[in-house]
């Protein structure tokens, strides 16, 4: 991973070794630590600084008269790209989670909503899994389980970046509960409209819903960008003309990175930003000069080695905690009953067996991390 | 590592260099974060800066060279040390054998081979 703070030692080197004043020094750096907090990568912030400072020597001007505020510059400089360069912004694909804007979501609800009507036709092939008439709930019940899809997503990502993994947990629980609740009334409200008989509509709804999330899909790309949401990606904040730059902003953003990378205890997390602000304040420098880009420096932190095998166990093991109740409850179901269903409970129970092994797997590669980190901690 | 007062070493060896000096100055004593920094300028290294510092001591730890603990504070999460460990003091005594090396290659005299002639050491007839 990249040192983000070469890039500011080169940025200074390039603007004192070209004969600019100490105001102009203090110009660029200002501009530089605005890009970092808006989000901009280290190198194309520097180069963009060094292009204002270029300009201002070539018009025998200072950087402020030519430019005028840093702050103002900045923020000008970060909605542009955020227009035309979007590139130009950190983005951590890998161990970050998308974020849903309203716009994203304006196409998300149907595309998902189809992609389960889908699978609830496929469901309907099978002999013995479909219903005997089909009803308005198979046409709406998709597109209520994808609201709460959506919802889950866009509340545990939220959460996590401002209140750490266990409250988004938390808060994703509750999303989940009142989802649950929503869905069945709706199916029960639904179950007993029947529609007639020798029309396919379940493969009706699905394309329904396919055309919909296509046009929503277009109509999402005519809504201006905020600036303030991405589509599928990190929440874009602009650092603004008006706001310092200052160590809570920093750390700010590099907890919201911690959060996001999943990789560190919520506690740990807490220790590494306390860390870096008291390093920064006993070097009397700015977090953002002593540790460049917040998120460039959760991204260059060792991970825990133990976080993720052990979320992923607890994560599987409420799965598979989940598919055995299920699996009970049919068996319960089935006592009473003169013809077992079969291959539900054969699906059950393979949806079990999958989930146990998973989380037999998983916590497997907890104990392994754990015993590697104890050895190297007891050195 | 020798003592460096007032040396500032280039910063390309500083770079090089940085992770055997920092189990050089773990050989006195467990330290935090910030403390470790002023001892590598101390040494002629330069204060390296928190987001070089930290994520270079993230990786000798992974490596088993360093370990750190939190050490509780009054207020807050504490603080947390860096300490060499037996298999980073075993490194260490391997680098500077190579360190040590190196300095005995760069700073003998240079022998040169020429494809008509004898190695020759110096200028000719001149003893070392």
């Amino acid at each position: 991973m990249k040192d983000t703070t070469e890039d500011l030692e080169r940025l200074e080197s390039e603007v004192k070794d070209h004969g600019h004043s100490e105001r102009d020094l203090d110009w660029s750096r200002d501009a530089y630590f605005r890009l970092l907090l808006s989000q901009v990568q280290s190198s194309p912030a520097q180069g963009e600084v060094r292009r204002a400072a270029e300009a201002a020597r070539g018009s025998a001007q200072s950087l402020e008269q030519l430019h005028g505020e840093p702050g103002v510059w900045a923020e000008a400089t970060v909605h542009r790209w955020l227009r035309e360069n979007p590139e130009r912004f950190i983005r951590h694909r890998g161990e970050t989670e998308n974020t849903w804007s309203l716009r994203s979501a304006l196409w998300g609800i149907p595309a998902v909503a189809a992609g389960m009507s889908f699978l609830f036709a496929l469901f309907t092939v099978i002999p013995g899994w479909g219903p005997d008439q089909m009803s308005l709930g198979w046409i709406l019940v998709p597109g209520a389980i994808a609201v709460p899809i959506i919802l889950l997503h866009a509340v545990y990502s939220s959460t996590l970046g401002r209140r750490g993994n266990l409250r988004a947990v938390a808060a994703a629980v509750v999303v989940v509960a009142v989802s649950a609740v929503v869905i069945a009334v709706v199916a029960m409200a639904t179950q007993d409209v029947l529609l007639p008989q020798g029309v396919p509509w379940i493969w009706i709804a699905t394309g329904a819903w396919t055309l919909l999330a296509v046009v929503a899909w277009q109509l999402a790309q005519r809504i201006p960008g905020s600036g303030a949401h991405d589509d599928l990606g990190l929440p874009r904040r602009v650092h603004t003309a008006e706001e310092p730059v200052d160590d809570r902003t920093w750390a700010d953003q590099f907890r919201s990175a911690l959060f996001h990378r999943r990789v560190l205890k919520d506690s740990d997390v807490d220790r590494a930003v306390h860390e870096a602000l008291t390093h920064a304040q006993q070097s009397s420098n700015l977090a953002v000069e002593e540790f460049g880009s917040p998120w460039d420096y959760a991204h260059a932190l060792a991970e825990d080695p133990v976080v993720r095998p052990r979320r992923m166990t607890l994560f599987t093991g409420a799965l598979a905690a989940a598919w055995t109740v299920l699996f009970a409850a049919q068996l319960v179901e089935g006592l009473g009953m003169d013809e077992v269903p079969v291959l539900e409970s054969v699906f059950r129970a393979g949806m079990l067996l999958l989930f146990l092994g998973a989380t037999i797997s998983s916590a497997r590669d907890w104990r392994r991390a754990a015993r590697l980190k104890t050895e190297r901690t007891r050195g | 590592m020798g003592s460096a007062a007032g040396q500032q070493w280039p910063a390309a060896w500083s770079r090089t260099a940085l992770p055997t000096a920092i189990l050089a100055v773990l050989r006195g004593g467990p330290r935090h974060g910030y403390r470790l920094a002023t001892e590598l300028e101390g040494r002629g290294f330069g204060r390296p800066r928190g987001g070089s510092l930290y994520p270079l001591l993230g990786r000798l730890e992974e490596d088993g060279l360093i370990a750190s603990t939190w050490e509780p504070g009054q207020t807050g999460p504490g603080r947390r040390t860096y300490r060499l460990t037996a298999q980073g003091t075993a490194q260490l005594a391997q680098e500077r054998a190579q360190w040590a090396a190196l300095v005995t290659a760069l700073t003998a005299d240079a022998a040169t081979e020429h494809d008509d002639g004898p190695v020759t050491t110096g200028a000719q007839g001149e003893g070392p």
